[in-house]
C-alpha cells in the first residue's frame, strides 16, 4: 500500500473510533507512515534495479511483521501510564491500521525472523491490488478534502 | 510443521464438539479469508463502538464466529497448514489490536498476548490468552447489563 492511503485509513478510522483527528493529523500521518520507511534500507540495496521491483514482504524489516507489533505494543502499554491518553490511542490505531491493511493486501512473513515462511490471505488478487490500490486512495482523498473544508467553513 | 500442544481440556472440548459441527454443510472455501474476515469485522466494532453498543456487541460475536470458523473449515477440508496457523494467530492478534485500542488494560493484556505469541512460536508451545473470549464476557457485562 502507498504511504497517502495508509495516512488517509488510519486518518478516517481516527475520525470515527476517538473523533477529532484533524487535531491529531501530525501524529496520525508520521505514525501511520513511519514502519515503510525500513523499506529504505531496501531501496539502496536494490537501486540499480528498483523501478522493477515489488515492495512486497522482502522489502521489509522484523519491525514490520508481528515481532514490530510486538515491540510496539509494549511501548504504548508503557505510554499509556505516562502520555496523554487520547494521544496514545491515536498513534496505537495509526500502527495497528497499517499492519491490519498490510496483512490483508498482500503477502507478509508474520514471524519473520524467526520463520520466513511468506502466507497470502487471497482477499485482493495481484492482478487487482494496483486498480484497487488508486481507486481507494482517490476516493478517500476526495472525502478528506471535503471534510477539511467543512472544518474551513 | 510445526505441532503445538495446547491445554488438555482444549483438545478434549475440541474433539467432543468437532463430531457434530463437522457434519455440518461448510462450504469449501479458503480458510485464510475467513481468518482475514475477523479483521474486518474487528474494524466495524471499533467504529460502532460510539454509536451504538449492542451492534459492537454483534461485531464481535461475528468476529469470535469467524475465528471459530476458519479452523473448522481447515478441518472439515483437511486444509489445515503451518501457513493456515501463522494467519490465524496473526489475524487474531491485529483483530484484538483493533478491538482493544479503546481500552487501555485490555491494550496492555494484547501487548502481553503478542509476546506470549512469539514465545509460543518459537517454544513450539501454545500458551496464548483468549483475550477476545473474556472481553466478550466483560463487554456484556459493563457495557449492555449495567
Amino acid at each position: 500500500m502507498n504511504i497517502l492511503l495508509h495516512f488517509l485509513i488510519a486518518y478516517f478510522a481516527v475520525e470515527i473510533a476517538i473523533g477529532n483527528a484533524w487535531s491529531y493529523v501530525i501524529y496520525i500521518f508520521i505514525f501511520s507512515v513511519i514502519l515503510d520507511f525500513d523499506h529504505i534500507g531496501y531501496i539502496l540495496r536494490e537501486k540499480g534495479k528498483i523501478r522493477h521491483k515489488k515492495f512486497g514482504y522482502e522489502s521489509r524489516t522484523r519491525f514490520h511483521e508481528l515481532y514490530g507489533l510486538t515491540l510496539i505494543s509494549v511501548v504504548l502499554s508503557v505510554l499509556f501510564f505516562f502520555v496523554n491518553f487520547v494521544l496514545v490511542q491515536v498513534v496505537a490505531l495509526s500502527f495497528v491500521m497499517h499492519y491490519a491493511v498490510d496483512f490483508l493486501v498482500g503477502k507478509s512473513r508474520p514471524f519473520y525472523p524467526y520463520s520466513n515462511k511468506d502466507v497470502f490471505l487471497h482477499l485482493c488478487p495481484d492482478r487487482y491490488r494496483a486498480p484497487v490500490e488508486v481507486i481507494l486512495t482517490i476516493v478517500l482523498l476526495v472525502v478528506f478534502w471535503f471534510s477539511i473544508q467543512s472544518l474551513v467553513l | 510443521m510445526v505441532q503445538h500442544s495446547k491445554l488438555g481440556i482444549v483438545d478434549k472440548t475440541r474433539k467432543g464438539t468437532d463430531k457434530g459441527l463437522l457434519a455440518l454443510p461448510l462450504p469449501k472455501i479458503n480458510p485464510n479469508i475467513v481468518s482475514g474476515m475477523s479483521i474486518f469485522t474487528s474494524i466495524a466494532f471499533l467504529l460502532s463502538f460510539q454509536f451504538s453498543k449492542p451492534l459492537a456487541f454483534v461485531f464481535i460475536v461475528l468476529t469470535l464466529l469467524l475465528d471459530w470458523l476458519d479452523g473448522l473449515i481447515a478441518r472439515k477440508h483437511n486444509l489445515s497448514s503451518e501457513e493456515g496457523y501463522m494467519v490465524d494467530v496473526t489475524a487474531d492478534r491485529i483483530s484484538e489490536g483493533i478491538m482493544f485500542i479503546l481500552f487501555p488494560i485490555w491494550f496492555i493484556l494484547f501487548a502481553i498476548n503478542n509476546m506470549l505469541t512469539m514465545i509460543s512460536f518459537t517454544k513450539n508451545r501454545h500458551i496464548i490468552l483468549p483475550l477476545r473470549h473474556i472481553f466478550l464476557v466483560y463487554f456484556i457485562i459493563i457495557f449492555l447489563l449495567v
